[in-house]
């Protein structure tokens, strides 16, 4: 178990900039999810720290000792693949067995570790078989006893449930997340899926464009989205944002949509007369009014699913999207106001993206 | 990236020293002697285009060309359209003894040029063999198979066919055997018939490893050389004198090594040229093409 | 009409038959004939009527055996000369495949062409330089001679089939294995090698066919002392002409030299008939 950091890394490809200067403190038994979408660095970064790529510049240290340059055999670090990578011409034992193997450990302790992974795992059966004779699930829980037979100082996720249907996706999430509270070994998990972000991690890193964009525990990254970015990907469906300006009349300061509709701004917003701004709220704090009330939306999609019901209208030339635990009964192209709880507005500065409130 | 590189030097180097030391400075040497007047153990003198000059108003070249040209156009369309239909019947077939029959079909790629010799030479043997005795049998007359001008070509022409044909099924067959069936139950659904599922679903299937097939057997054919030498020596009198067996003659029976160089060049450039869009191909699909997801 | 499906198919059975009948005789029934020729005593194997009910006799063998020692030491020289280009065939070209498929950079990738262009030469030309060049070193009639020239024809056709095999194998393996604490040499040798193994034996089959049947070079190149076997049967064939040797002789050389490299194309049939020839195969 160890603590690591990674301090300014840059990483390129030819051209392309994967990381730009990225900077993160993990904490020692720690679970960090990296989380953005395809392209915005987060398996690079993760492939960094266990050394599988070579960084251009910047210092990764794990559990404070630097490993820059160190090839990943001496890194001591576990990584569960999105493929599995299991060894495909080596029963399940040998595959969790293998680093102990090439350690020349004693053929006992062998035995006790792949039995105690095993045991965890619910593999004790299938010791003997290889990874084609084994479901997507149990190849998985291979994967992960490979890296829980070794005791590594960190374990790796590389979008490790991504292959798995619906349903095992679940099960398995649940069984990480067990895992580490038994374990407690450092973990960092790559994901596209905010939702296994959120519900995996202590702290989830929101990465975009090789930059990291905000990190925090789950509910204050859903709670106070530092930016438009990080607003827009945490939650789904995802937040309404609408574009317009502050009127700062005789009352309070209002929000006004450029066809006029306006929008009351939350108390202690403090902003400018006429300044441009970005109004974000989530769809479960906006109540759809049959009445006068708020701002005029046209409804587009009801999708009832049981316990909520999901509203898409449209609101000037933005979709929005409005949900509810009552059974509204609008149907298409009705005229309907939307309201939005002040307590729960995000403001965002149109230029930078920054939040304001 | 830098010892990265130095490895990956390290490591191509032993198949480049090779192919160097043993293909590419002995042809480029071979490149100059064509220049030369250049025989085993005297001293050389650079003679310009003479050797090419010399081969190409030589009357044999022209005689072993032609010779060749038809051999190719013989032994290819054969064996491709043989090669085809023996591998598409394999495809077919549902007996579980399959692979017997295949195993059958694939034995000649086994047998060498000598022993093909050996065993072709008894099945054309005018007195003993066994060729002769069906023919008579079925009421026509014994043939002279390799003494007899035409009949030596023939004779030629049905051994490399024999020797080829499983190399074409091996290209066919695997291709073939990758077709999902629900084509041809669809196929089946639409009403067409036997001769219209290949026309439309089996043959433009195939054509990618049949072009492939065709391009491979044609640059193999060109350079045919030993059961021919082993069958008829490129005889009765030049009958079956391929440009391999005149170029081998030129340096091996006249040591015109000068001459002998110059048409090897030629053979080498005609075979490169027909080759080369194959050569692209075959580098752009395993050496660029899944780069770009790397 | 179902009695007219039914005679519809058995039609095509017999048919089916017949076609199948007429494509076994073709490809095999040379082999066949040289097969049981060579359980012949002389006195069958001459009759024009073909004998098909004979007595076999092993007496072209035991021939062999007693009066062409030379035969056997061409035999010999073969078994070397094949296994030596095969051994130093996969040497050279699997750290080579290796690193085209796992570092090589584009600028790397370029020499592939060279590469690919050398399966196109023709063999017999290489013959015109080589001969004096062999001659001038002492590599003539040499096994050795023989095994650099055979591994230089089938390196590239090698490298360029190891490496589409060392493609298959998934990247994130060799990670795997790296961060399990192996090097880069160790991740070659317990789990790439195990996983491309099929590929060696594939490899090893296109040397062993090419070297075991040239009879070009080895005419050529290695005549008198390092004949091998290909030669060797058709100097016999020369000598059936003088009376020097016999059809039955030569029929159960044949079988001798063939009967192996036979057995050897059966057996890997099935990964034969898997394509993974697309590199080509053929001399």
């Amino acid at each position: 178990m160890a603590a690591i950091d990674i301090e300014k890394v840059v990483k390129t490809y030819g051209a392309f900039t994967a990381l730009r200067g990225v900077s993160l403190t993990i904490d020692d038994g720690a679970f960090v999810a990296l989380v953005g979408p395809s392209g915005c660095g987060k398996t690079t970064l993760l492939r960094s720290i266990c050394g599988l790529e070579d960084i251009i510049s910047g210092e990764i240290r794990i559990d404070g000792k630097e490993v820059t340059d160190q090839p990943p055999k001496d890194r001591d670090i576990a990584m569960v693949f999105q493929s599995y990578a299991l060894y495909p011409h080596m029963s399940v034992s040998d595959n969790m067995s293998f680093s102990m193997r090439l350690a020349h450990a004693a053929k006992e302790l062998i035995t006790e570790k792949v039995g105690y992974a095993s045991g965890i795992l619910g593999l004790g059966d299938y010791l003997e078989r290889l990874p084609r004779q084994l479901s997507g699930g149990q190849r998985q829980r291979v994967a992960m006893g490979r890296a829980i037979v070794r005791n590594p100082k960190a374990f790796l996720f590389d979008e490790p449930l991504s292959n798995l249907d619906a349903k095992l996706r679940v099960q398995m999430r649940k069984e990480i997340k067990q895992l580490h509270q038994r374990l407690g070994v450092t973990s960092v998990f790559v994901t596209h899926d905010q939702i296994e972000a959120m519900t995996l991690a202590d702290r989830v890193v929101v990465m975009n464009a090789g930059n990291i964009e905000q990190a925090g525990s789950p509910l204050d990254l859903y709670d106070h989205p530092a930016n438009t970015f990080v607003a827009g990907f945490i939650g789904s469906p995802a937040m309404n944002m609408l574009e317009g300006n502050v009127v700062r009349g005789d009352g309070a300061p209002r929000f006004v949509l450029p066809d006029g509709g306006t929008l009351p701004l939350p108390v202690g917003a403090d902003l400018a007369d006429g300044a441009g701004v970005i109004f974000g709220v989530r769809p479960e704090h906006v109540h759809a009014a049959a009445t006068d009330d708020g701002a005029r939306a046209t409804v587009n999609v009801v999708e009832p699913t049981g316990f909520e019901t999901f509203l898409y209208s449209t609101l000037g030339d933005t979709e929005v999207c409005i949900r509810s635990t009552d059974r509204l009964a609008f149907r298409p192209d009705d005229e309907i106001g939307f309201v939005p709880d002040p307590e729960h507005v995000h403001l965002f500065d149109p230029e930078t993206g920054r939040r304001l409130n | 990236m830098r010892s990265n590189d130095r490895w990956t030097l390290v490591l191509l180097a032993p198949v480049f020293l090779l192919l160097t030391a043993i293909i590419f400075l002995p042809e480029i040497w071979a490149g100059w002697i064509s220049f030369t007047n250049y025989r085993l153990g005297d001293p050389s003198r650079f003679i310009g285009f003479a050797n090419f000059e010399y081969f190409l108003t030589d009357p044999r070249f022209w005689n072993a060309l032609r010779v060749n040209v038809i051999f190719v156009i013989a032994v290819v369309t054969i064996q491709m359209v043989v090669g085809l239909a023996i591998a598409l019947f394999l495809a077919q077939m549902k007996s579980p003894l399959r692979f017997l029959w295949i195993a059958m079909v694939l034995a000649p790629m086994a047998v060498s040029p000598a022993v093909s010799s050996v065993i072709w030479r008894y099945l054309f043997d005018a007195n003993i063999g066994p060729l002769n005795y069906f023919l008579e049998q079925m009421g026509f007359e014994r043939m002279q198979w390799l003494t007899g001008v035409t009949t030596a070509m023939i004779s030629v022409i049905i051994v490399e066919v024999w020797l080829a044909i499983p190399h074409v099924v091996l290209f066919v067959y695997p291709a073939r055997i990758t077709f999902p069936q629900d084509l041809y139950e669809a196929a089946e659904v639409d009403g067409a018939t036997a001769w219209q599922k290949f026309r439309y679903i089996t043959f433009p299937l195939l054509r990618p490893a049949f072009l492939l097939a065709l391009v491979f057997r044609v640059i193999i054919t060109i350079r045919a050389f030993g059961v021919v030498w082993l069958l008829t020596k490129g005889g009765p009198g030049r009958s079956t004198e391929l440009l391999a067996i005149y170029m081998f003659k030129e340096g091996f029976e006249n040591w015109r090594f000068g001459s002998a160089a110059a048409i090897a060049w030629a053979m080498l450039i005609i075979t490169i040229l027909i080759s080369s869009y194959m050569i692209y191909r075959m580098y752009q699909n395993a050496f660029v093409k899944q780069r770009k997801d790397a | 009409m179902a009695g007219i499906r039914s005679s519809n198919s058995l039609a095509k059975r017999v048919l089916s038959a017949l076609i199948l009948t007429v494509i076994v005789i073709w490809s095999f029934g040379p082999i066949a004939i040289a097969i049981v020729s060579s359980f012949k005593n002389q006195r069958d194997i001459f009759t024009y009527v073909p004998t098909v009910v004979f007595e076999p006799t092993l007496g072209n063998y035991a021939t062999l055996l007693d009066e062409w020692s030379t035969f056997w030491r061409a035999m010999g020289v073969s078994t070397i000369t094949t296994l030596g280009s095969a051994a130093l065939v996969v040497l050279v070209s699997l750290p080579a495949a290796y690193a085209y498929s796992r570092m090589a950079r584009p600028a790397f990738a370029i020499s592939a062409l060279f590469l690919i262009a050398v399966r196109m030469f023709p063999p017999i030309i290489i013959t015109i330089p080589l001969f004096p060049i062999f001659t001038g070193i002492g590599l003539t009639d040499t096994p050795l001679g023989l095994i650099f020239v055979y591994a230089s024809f089938m390196v590239s056709i090698s490298v360029l089939l190891l490496k589409v095999f060392i493609d298959g194998v998934p990247r994130e393996v060799d990670e795997a294995a790296m961060l399990d604490g192996a090097s880069r040499l160790k991740t070659f040798v317990h789990i790439m090698l195990p996983q491309i193994a099929p590929g060696i034996a594939a490899s090893i089959i296109f040397v062993t066919l090419f070297a075991w049947n040239d009879f070009l070079f080895s005419f050529l190149l290695a005549g008198t002392k390092a004949k091998t076997a290909p030669v060797m049967i058709a100097e016999m064939m020369g000598a059936v002409g003088e009376g020097a040797a016999t059809w039955g002789t030569i029929f159960a050389a044949s079988v001798v030299q063939l009967a192996p490299i036979l057995l050897f194309v059966w057996l890997i049939q099935k990964p034969l008939l898997r394509g993974f020839q697309s590199g080509g195969s053929g001399k």
